[in-house]
């Protein structure tokens, strides 16, 4: 008795320092968003490629999607442009949100750089972005069929993202659509 | 006469009403921006963190500073527009986290561990002092002399040497 009580002390070093060494791994500047589990707020908005088009957020329902938030102001959603374009070859739908942008020059991005949009939608005072809690693009949800957020990832994504963190939840997704 | 007074009464009755309503909207107005501080003093900006989106320079404590205005304006109290803030971006713009299951243990840790501290060293002491008292029984009295007689010796020879 006495000796494993010689031995707390160590015990509890050790707890600390695995709690210390796992924080060491932590990003904090990735927030835990709140609207996991939540559908996408609601919404009346106009098509960036056709203002007279409105949208709203029935028109993201019916399969599992991504949906991006971007401006041409914003250096790195050109790097993730090509990302997008290509899964958007691979049949892996994608919303876009022009956030808080100049629709000319959103229109001009979309023709020179490919549209991997199925729909973009053109927040240009960011209300739906403030709503979805967004504080700098890019960031990308993830939406099941029903139009329930399920996931996010802020920051451009690449390829390795892709397949590390959204591709087994978006896959997850279909599946759960299919049955 | 009586009409003449009656105009005079309603005139100073709007004046005065009027008088009235603009101090009272001139102190609302100053609540008003008392309480638009104070929330963008306690409310952290999501992009740039450990600044307050007071200080915070970046486009999106602009817009948070933007629609506080717009809510506070609208007639909304502290606690709705702290919710609000909450809902889109979580616990996380609270420089002071509200008590709940997640931050209990923030909470109470720092008290846990000092108690813990204090009961060991209690117990430290306590042991201590017991095995003291324990000690001054382990020598019997020729042994108490012996070892006198023998530090003694030792510190004679010492001097010697020096």
């Amino acid at each position: 008795m006495k000796r494993l009580l010689l031995l707390l002390p160590l015990g509890l070093f050790l707890v600390l320092a695995a709690v210390l060494y796992r924080g060491l791994f932590l990003d904090p500047s990735r927030l835990p968003s709140p609207l996991i589990g939540k559908p996408v707020p609601s919404f009346l908005l106009s098509s960036t490629n056709d203002s007279s088009l409105s949208l709203t957020q029935d028109d993201l329902k019916g399969s599992p999607a991504l949906i991006n938030v971007w401006g041409t102001w914003c250096p790195s959603c050109r790097e993730e442009h090509a990302v997008l374009n290509a899964l958007a070859k691979q049949g892996v739908i994608i919303y876009g949100i022009n956030y808080k942008d100049d629709r000319a020059d959103a229109q001009r991005w979309l023709k020179n750089l490919q549209n991997p949009y199925r729909l973009t939608i053109h927040d240009a005072d960011g209300s739906l972005g403030l709503n979805l809690g967004v504080y700098g693009a890019p960031e990308t949800f993830l939406i099941d069929s029903k139009g329930i957020i399920r996931d996010k990832y802020v920051g451009a994504i690449d390829m390795r993202v892709w397949h590390e963190k959204l591709e087994p939840i978006y896959h997850k997704l279909v599946a759960e659509n299919k049955q | 006469m009586r009409r003449l007074s009656l105009a005079f009464v309603l005139m100073a009755s709007m004046y005065g009403s009027n008088g009235l309503a603009k101090s009272s909207s001139l102190n609302s107005d100053d609540i008003l921006l008392q309480r638009y501080h104070d929330l963008t003093l306690v409310l952290r900006c999501p992009k740039c963190q450990n600044q307050n989106i007071a200080e915070s320079g970046s486009p999106i404590a602009e817009d948070l500073r933007f629609e506080i205005n717009r809510m506070l304006k609208a007639g909304k109290s502290n606690e709705q527009i702290i919710d609000f803030m909450v809902g889109r971006y979580g616990e996380y713009v609270l420089y002071d986290p509200k008590l709940s299951s997640k931050t209990l243990p923030l909470y109470l840790g720092p008290v846990v561990m000092m108690l813990s501290g204090c009961l060991a060293v209690a117990a430290i002491v306590s042991v201590r002092r017991r095995d003291r008292f324990k000690g001054e029984r382990l020598l019997s009295e020729d042994e108490q002399l012996r070892l006198i007689s023998l530090l003694n010796d030792a510190a004679q020879s010492s001097e010697k040497q020096s």
